[in-house]
């Protein structure tokens, strides 16, 4: 009996999804550019799903394969909530298969090698996959090993926690967070030197810790320390601002210049970098966040950025309003893996993702594309269970607010519902190209 | 969230409801078609039923804005500044309002009493 009702559920899914994408204007079918392109799609996270779905929506005829080993898709923005004790590992884990549409063909394998030259990339199992156009979403890869003694068993012992691996090590997190909070002590926190996605997750991981040991009433007598990896709290300087006020008012202690090195579980030490040498701090929670990089694949290739300051880290070389290839121009990024400044957020693939495919389109077409991606990122940046600022912002550093009623730099209940209630179905949405 | 157009409301919503949603839009259209082809005729409430309606009306509205923040993991502490009240207020308002027109859908009665005319 199990069987048929869960057909019978798919079913009316994707019938409400048929019927919803009729009514947008980006699917009509008869709008449909037709065309034999083959399109490659590497990486089937956010940024792949969401591209590829436009472009099954908007062309006829096109070969689209999307090359992504995982048949789990993990909605990420939710492991802070999971980290928090909010919602269960669960809550984060998807099906990719689901949001793969029907004309796109998956390929479960990792790219090994990228050939722009040869106009072609290689699958680990050694498969050449030829294009003509090639759209790099691989997003970036946790860099944990260059934390001398932190090894991914460790989350949830020790007083240590890191919800970036993983909805279950976002759990564990939050048994290691909860211990904490009953006990209290020294709190550790901070993020890595190098670009990462969703840079609000250290300062929300602080603030949601202050919010338990409160609740539990051991916050007398306990430290929260913030070790900045640079000299500020957030790269955008009236964010910063915001920040450094509130980190006065919830009394945290704060070091810029300090960046995570190495952990000593047994001894419970950290060691910090600093522009004076190492430093170690004791401590009874921390909150370990890796240095991000370009995965292998792409840090390895031609593709990468040769020079400047994405160029260390291998971030792909984009334009940062067209996210074509700056030297490859049948190739775009969108997502983590691009190297540009900020813009590594959900929010940020649902304004890239179109912008990629209307020029790849344009190309076809010969027409061109006037879109430009503007640098929108969004951050609901929980200041509490319950609370949370809506902070969004561009490449320029201007508050761009979506909703002219919502204060960005307000810590109010209704940027929490959205990140509660509004941010996964607004994020599945998008993977179906409808958002 | 910038460009919240119709259509990426309707995609979000039915993300958070399925088929679910369709059903939603089904009964509040006719609703809607029901509600305004009553107000075209006469009708009327029987007064002790009227009483009722409105005390239920009420109870609903209060019962929507208590229980709201504990449906989103949070509590009456959080609720902070014009914005958030004002979110409850409107919360309160369409808890009472539903109530108000189903029962006046469903609950109403033609007023078969003779119109008063002018002597
Ligand atoms: C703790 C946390 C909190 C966050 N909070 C928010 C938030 O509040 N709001 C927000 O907007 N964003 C948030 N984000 C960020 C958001 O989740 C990411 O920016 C988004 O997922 C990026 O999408 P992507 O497709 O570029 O990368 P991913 O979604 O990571 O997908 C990359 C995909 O590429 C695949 N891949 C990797 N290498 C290869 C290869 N060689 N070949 C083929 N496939 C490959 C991977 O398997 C993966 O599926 C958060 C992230 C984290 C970790």
């Amino acid at each position: 009996m199990d069987k048929p009702r869960l057909r019978r559920r798919e079913f009316l899914a994707s019938a409400g999804a048929g019927l919803i994408a009729a009514t947008l204007p980006l699917s009509g079918a008869a709008n449909a550019v037709r065309t034999k392109a083959r399109i490659v799609i590497a990486g089937g996270g956010a940024a792949g799903l969401a591209v590829a779905s436009r472009l099954a929506a908007q062309l006829d005829g096109a070969e689209i394969v999307l090359i992504e080993p995982s048949e789990e898709h993990f909605y990420q923005p939710g492991f802070t909530l999971i980290g928090a004790g909010v919602k269960p590992a669960s809550y984060s884990v998807l099906k990719t298969k689901d949001y793969i549409a029907p004309d796109v063909r998956w390929i479960k394998e990792r790219v090994a090698e990228f050939d722009p030259e040869g106009n072609k990339i290689v699958t680990e199992s050694g498969t050449a996959l030829p294009y003509d156009f090639l759209v790099v979403t691989t997003g970036l890869a946790l860099d944990y090993a260059a934390i001398v003694g932190m090894d991914l068993s460790l989350i949830g012992r020790e007083g240590i926690a890191s919800v970036y691996a993983g909805p279950t090590y976002a759990e564990a997190s939050w048994r290691a967070l909860a211990a904490f909070a009953g006990t209290g002590g020294t709190g550790l926190f901070g993020r890595p030197a190098t670009e990462m996605k969703c840079a609000g997750a250290p300062l929300k991981q602080a603030f949601l810790a202050d919010d338990y040991l409160r609740r539990n009433g051991t916050r007398a007598k306990s430290k929260i320390v913030y070790n900045a990896h640079n000299q500020t709290l957030f790269s955008v300087p009236l964010v910063d601002a915001k920040v450094r006020e509130l980190f006065q008012r919830q009394e945290f202690e704060t070091n810029f210049g300090h960046v995570l090195s190495a952990i000593d579980p047994a001894r419970h030490i950290a060691t910090y970098a600093t522009p004076s040498g190492p430093i170690e701090m004791k401590w009874d929670f921390i909150n370990v966040i890796p240095p991000m990089r370009a995965p292998a694949a792409v840090r390895k290739s031609p593709l990468r950025w040769q020079s400047g300051p994405f160029a260390a880290d291998g971030w792909l070389e984009v334009d940062r309003a067209t996210l074509r290839h700056s030297r490859y121009a049948n190739i775009f990024g969108v997502g983590d893996i691009n190297g540009v400044p900020k813009g590594k957020t959900a929010a940020s693939v649902k304004w890239q993702a179109p912008v990629a495919v209307d020029h790849l389109i344009g190309t076809i077409t010969g027409k061109g594309s006037a879109e430009r991606y503007n640098g929108y990122t969004s951050c609901p940046l929980i200041t509490k269970i319950g609370q949370a600022m809506l902070v969004e912002f561009d490449y320029d550093n201007n508050l761009t607010p979506s909703f002219p009623f919502i204060a960005p730099l307000e810590e109010h209940w209704i940027p929490w519902v959205i990140k509660e209630k509004v941010l996964k179905p607004n994020y599945t949405a998008m993977l179906r190209g409808l958002a | 969230m910038k460009d919240l157009s119709p259509g990426t409301l309707v995609a979000i919503l039915h993300e958070m409801f399925g088929f679910f949603l369709w059903i939603l839009l089904g009964v509040a259209a006719l609703m809607l078609v029901f509600g305004v082809v009553f107000l075209f005729q006469r009708r009327r409430f029987r007064q002790n039923r009227l009483q009722v309606v409105l005390i239920a009306a009420t109870a609903i509205g209060i019962g929507a804005v208590l229980i709201a923040p504990m449906l989103t993991n949070a509590s009456f502490a959080n609720i902070h500044g014009l914005l958030d009240w004002a979110s409850l207020g409107a919360i309160a308002l369409i808890g009472f309002a539903s109530v108000l027109w189903m029962a006046y859908i469903g609950l109403s009665r033609p007023d078969r009493r003779p119109l008063r005319t002018e002597p």
